[in-house]
């Protein structure tokens, strides 16, 4: 049985608008996703260095993804993710 | 019946918050609210010139001034939406572009370049109906003396009444935004007015 994403953590690049309150707002439309959590790390003239944590149940990286291209943001780099295996229904 | 117009007026209801988001996000409303005031001021004097202009003349011919009336409206709102589409379309470019440098990646197919371009609409409709509204008021009148049978005298007198009212009011728009005495502004938006009327008698004598 192969593992579903529980979590993921994202190194990521966006212009200053959207704000983050309305980021993290659209992420949360993403399937599965549970919750979302962001920290600016980074603030340039442009730009602004965030970190994304993702936690749902059987995350899709690739809607993380576009969701956040859609935004106008690139992901640098994928951090940290977690998996498990499926819970077996009782 | 009933669960289509629900649909429709949910979708409709979806459509007005992502605009309305679009818009806030975009910092266009600022922008807006002061082309609505500057171009409605245009139009307002623009029409104002033309009503005043032709009594001054002797030329109290209504088809005249409604001709006059709606070519300067025209003129005023073509000029505005192309105008103001064309700056703020460059001005939002140049910002992306900007930031397309230094995320060094296309920002073209996103949600912040389609937000460009509606806030870059939404400006141009804003800059160009605001002139030909204000100016259409003051020109209703003349329309009247069609249908009613009005001397050309009372026309001339209602029309400069709604223009000054325009002018009030556009004062007192400005008045409450910036939390100040809406009638003072309101008066001095009036006093603009006037001072056209007695610079065109002077130009007229």
């Amino acid at each position: 049985m192969s593992l579903i994403i529980k979590r993921i953590v994202l190194d990521v690049l966006k212009p200053h608008e959207p704000p983050i309150q309305e980021f993290v707002r659209r992420l949360g439309e993403i399937p599965h996703v549970k919750s979302v959590d962001i920290s600016i790390h980074e603030i340039d003239e442009n730009t602004q260095t965030i970190r994304i944590t993702v936690e749902g149940n059987e995350i899709l990286y690739e809607e993380v993804d576009k969701k956040i291209s859609e935004l106008g943001a690139t992901i640098r780099s994928v951090d940290k993710v977690s998996a498990e295996k499926p819970k077996k229904k009782k | 019946m009933s669960a289509f117009l629900e649909n429709v007026l949910d979708k409709l209801s979806t459509q007005y918050t992502k605009l309305r988001q679009d818009l806030e996000l975009s910092g266009v409303i600022k922008i807006a609210r002061r082309y609505f005031v500057m171009n409605a001021f245009d139009g307002a004097l623009t029409i104002f010139g033309i009503i005043m202009g032709s009594y001054f003349s002797g030329l109290k011919n209504p088809t005249l001034i409604i001709g006059a009336g709606i070519g300067a409206c025209l003129a005023m709102g073509i000029s505005g939406f192309f105008g103001t589409f064309m700056t703020e379309r460059a001005e939002r470019m140049r910002h992306l572009k900007k930031i397309e440098d230094a995320m060094l990646t296309d920002l073209g197919e996103t949600e912040l370049s389609e937000r460009r371009f509606v806030a870059s609409v939404f400006a141009a409709l804003v800059d160009g109906l605001s002139p030909m509204l204000a100016a259409l008021g003051p020109l209703t009148p003349f329309y009247l003396s069609f249908i009613l049978p009005i001397s050309i005298d009372l026309i001339f007198t209602i029309a400069v009444a709604i223009n000054m009212l325009i002018l009030f009011g556009l004062g007192a728009f400005l008045g409450r935004i910036s939390r100040e005495n809406i009638f003072k502004y309101g008066l001095l938006m009036t006093g603009t007015g006037l001072l056209t009327a007695v610079l065109l008698l002077f130009l007229q004598t």
